[in-house]
């Protein structure tokens, strides 16, 4: 029985194996710990953006050198540096719905009803230079050019830069008239609100470059729409009869200045007519002259004979008139008959 | 040995890497810290960095964000010089300027935000009380005083907020102009009105300028046919006058040029379709008279 017993020394010699291969375990696991801590600080930044390493708080690196590009990086990991990823050069967009209305809710399948009032704070409007309101809907398009402003001097940008466009945007909008601002300077407007954003931009050192001031919607209150469609509908009424008359003009004109055309025309072919005529009748003369000096009568009656023959041959009808009995000649003519009524044709 | 090597190194990093944590402290970009003694601020750190400090509970810290921040003020009603009620929501961008005056005055960012919404407002009403509505709102853009009314509520608003809060106001603008809810219906009787009138006149516009362009048209018309037949008259005499030189040639015997004109115009005129009534005494219908016409022996 005895054989079986441990003995002390066989006992100390196992708790020490088994501390030994504790303590084998607990380096092998400081080893890795420390291991996995190093490699935790190996980071991809992406396409589009960029990153700033803060070491001790601190952003690491020299001038110029601070912001990493897309890639395969490694810093020390936390509480040691910390990375901040910036996105960039990707275009950037903030709307700005502060000057629009809010629709209500309409029952089912029926128009939603437009209230009588604007209600402050619910909806957005401007106030145009004369006193008018109307709704706008706008939006930036920017890109950011210094992200190290945008993140550690600005708490938030697109906040910043939504209150600065809806500034520019009241201010331009105070300077001109609802008809300027809604219809006919629309594009003067909107460059007007782009060139106060940019110059306010600059000022602030933002940070951004604005690419573009974009005007998303005009429109006056839903409660005078149909005056002002009104006043559109008068407008084409107004163009389309100066446009109408226009034309009518340029057909009379055109019509005129054919007429003047054509009495010129006539008055120039009289001329060669007349000049033509009277030149042959003098030629015909002077023709005629001389054989009528040699004998006047014979010439006289064959030329009135010859005219009579041809004349009386082209005539329709001829009527011969004898003198009667006592000397006298009668000729009744039916001057204006009366209309005889038409008979129809005899039936065979 | 080697074991008590191992044990202590490890127990030395775990001791130091908690004394480091109690004594030391970063300050972040964007940051502003203030450091207490016993609750006593003592240091203002703004530049980003490690730094050190008693552990607690000797020294302790607090953090700010420092980055500029924005802050609306109410869109609530004010009244103008000229008596005009309106309303107006002014923004301003605001950082912390003295991070010790910041932790003994307000404290926290949105304490702050209350308390500048108090200035803005009160100066906002001050100023705004200076300006007639035609400074806000004006055709005539040399009348319209925007930036002057936003430059002097900033520089009512910053030395204040400096001095009593620790705050630097960096901007500020008018976000909103609006008027009361029951005088936007009056402004749509008003916008009404006019849309009508405007309406009226283009429709009066397109007429009276139609009868003009019409009237300018058949004035030119007329003028253009007048000048047409003048022209056409001076042809004509023009043509009259170069054939009357042929004429002079039947001055060498006058009764045979008009006899002979006599002949021409009896055949120009008796054509086809006509109907001749003669004599029997007309030459030579006299031959239907019988022994009459026979020429004398």
């Amino acid at each position: 029985m005895t054989d079986h017993l441990p003995t002390p020394e066989t006992g100390d010699a196992a708790l020490t194996g088994a501390l030994n291969s504790s303590f084998r375990v607990l380096r092998w696991l400081m080893v890795l710990i420390a291991g996995l801590y190093i490699f935790s600080g190996v980071f991809i930044v992406g396409q589009h953006e960029r990153a700033y390493v803060l070491v001790f708080g601190k952003i690491a690196g020299l001038a110029g050198e601070r912001l990493l590009e897309p890639g395969l990086h490694w810093t020390w990991p936390r509480p040691i540096a910390e990375v901040v990823r910036i996105p960039t050069e990707r275009v950037q967009t903030v709307d700005s719905g502060t000057f629009w209305y809010k629709d209500e809710k309409a029952p089912e399948g029926q128009p939603a009803a437009s209230p009588g009032t604007l209600r402050p704070g619910t909806d957005g409007y401007t106030l145009t230079g004369d006193a008018n309101l109307i709704h706008s809907r706008w939006a930036i398009r920017y890109t950011v050019i210094d992200p190290e402003i945008v993140k550690f001097r600005l708490a938030d940008l697109e906040s910043i830069l939504q209150r600065e466009l809806d500034h520019a945007v009241l201010q331009c909008t105070a300077r001109r008239a609802v008809d300027q601002a809604l219809r006919t300077e629309i594009e003067s407007l909107r460059g007007a609100v782009d060139a106060e954003l940019r110059q306010r931009a600059e000022a602030l050192a933002l940070g951004i470059r604005i690419d573009r001031v974009d005007v998303l919607a005009l429109a006056p209150p839903r409660q005078v729409t149909a005056a002002f469609a009104s006043v559109i509908e008068s407008e084409q009424d107004r163009s389309s009869k100066i446009s109408a008359a226009r034309a009518a003009a340029a057909r009379s004109l055109n019509e005129a200045a054919g007429e003047a055309a054509r009495l010129k025309s006539e008055g120039e072919t009289y001329k060669r007519r007349i000049v033509a005529e009277v030149g042959a009748s003098a030629d015909y003369f002077t023709k005629v002259y001389e054989q009528y000096q040699k004998n006047p009568d014979i010439i006289a009656q064959t030329l009135l004979q010859d005219t009579l023959h041809r004349v009386l041959t082209s005539v329709d009808q001829k009527f011969l008139i004898h003198r009667n009995a006592t000397g006298q000649q009668q000729l009744r003519l039916l001057i204006n008959p009366e209309p005889q009524p038409l008979t129809p044709p005899a039936r065979q | 040995m080697k074991r008590n090597t191992l044990l202590l190194t490890a127990g030395g990093v775990v001791a130091a890497l908690f004394i480091l944590l109690q004594v030391l402290f970063t300050v972040r970009e964007g940051e502003a810290v203030v450091v207490t003694t016993f609750g006593k601020p003592v240091r203002a750190l703004t530049e980003a960095g490690l730094y050190v400090r008693a552990p607690w509970p000797v020294q302790r810290i607090y953090r700010f964000d420092n980055r500029v921040h924005t802050l609306e003020g109410a869109f609530e009603e004010t009244l103008t010089r000229d008596g005009k009620n309106i309303l107006v929501a002014v923004y301003a961008g605001w950082r912390i300027q003295a991070p010790i005056q910041f932790l003994e005055r307000i404290g926290t960012v949105e304490q702050a935000e209350r308390n500048l919404d108090a200035l803005l407002r009160s100066q906002k009403n001050a100023v705004l009380g200076q300006f007639p509505f035609s400074a806000l709102v004006n055709t005539n853009t040399a009348e319209v005083k925007f930036e002057q009314v936003e430059q002097q509520m900033l520089a009512a608003v910053q030395p204040e907020a400096a001095t009593r809060y620790g705050v630097a106001v960096q901007f500020l603008g008018i976000r909103k102009i609006g008027l009361p809810e029951s005088i936007t219906e009056k402004v749509f009787t008003r916008m009404k009105a006019e849309r009508e009138e405007i309406a009226e006149r283009y429709r009066s516009e397109g007429e009276g300028e139609a009868i003009k362009i019409r009237a300018a048209a058949d004035s030119q018309r007329n003028q253009l046919l007048a000048q047409a037949e003048a022209e056409a008259k001076h042809i004509r005499a023009e043509g009259d006058a170069k054939a009357a030189e042929s004429y002079q040639v039947f001055e060498k015997n006058p009764e045979l040029a008009m006899f002979l004109r006599k002949l021409e115009v009896l055949e120009g005129t008796l054509k086809k379709k006509s109907t001749v009534v003669l004599s029997t005494e007309t030459e030579p219908f006299d031959l239907l008279q019988g022994d009459k016409a026979l020429p004398k022996k």
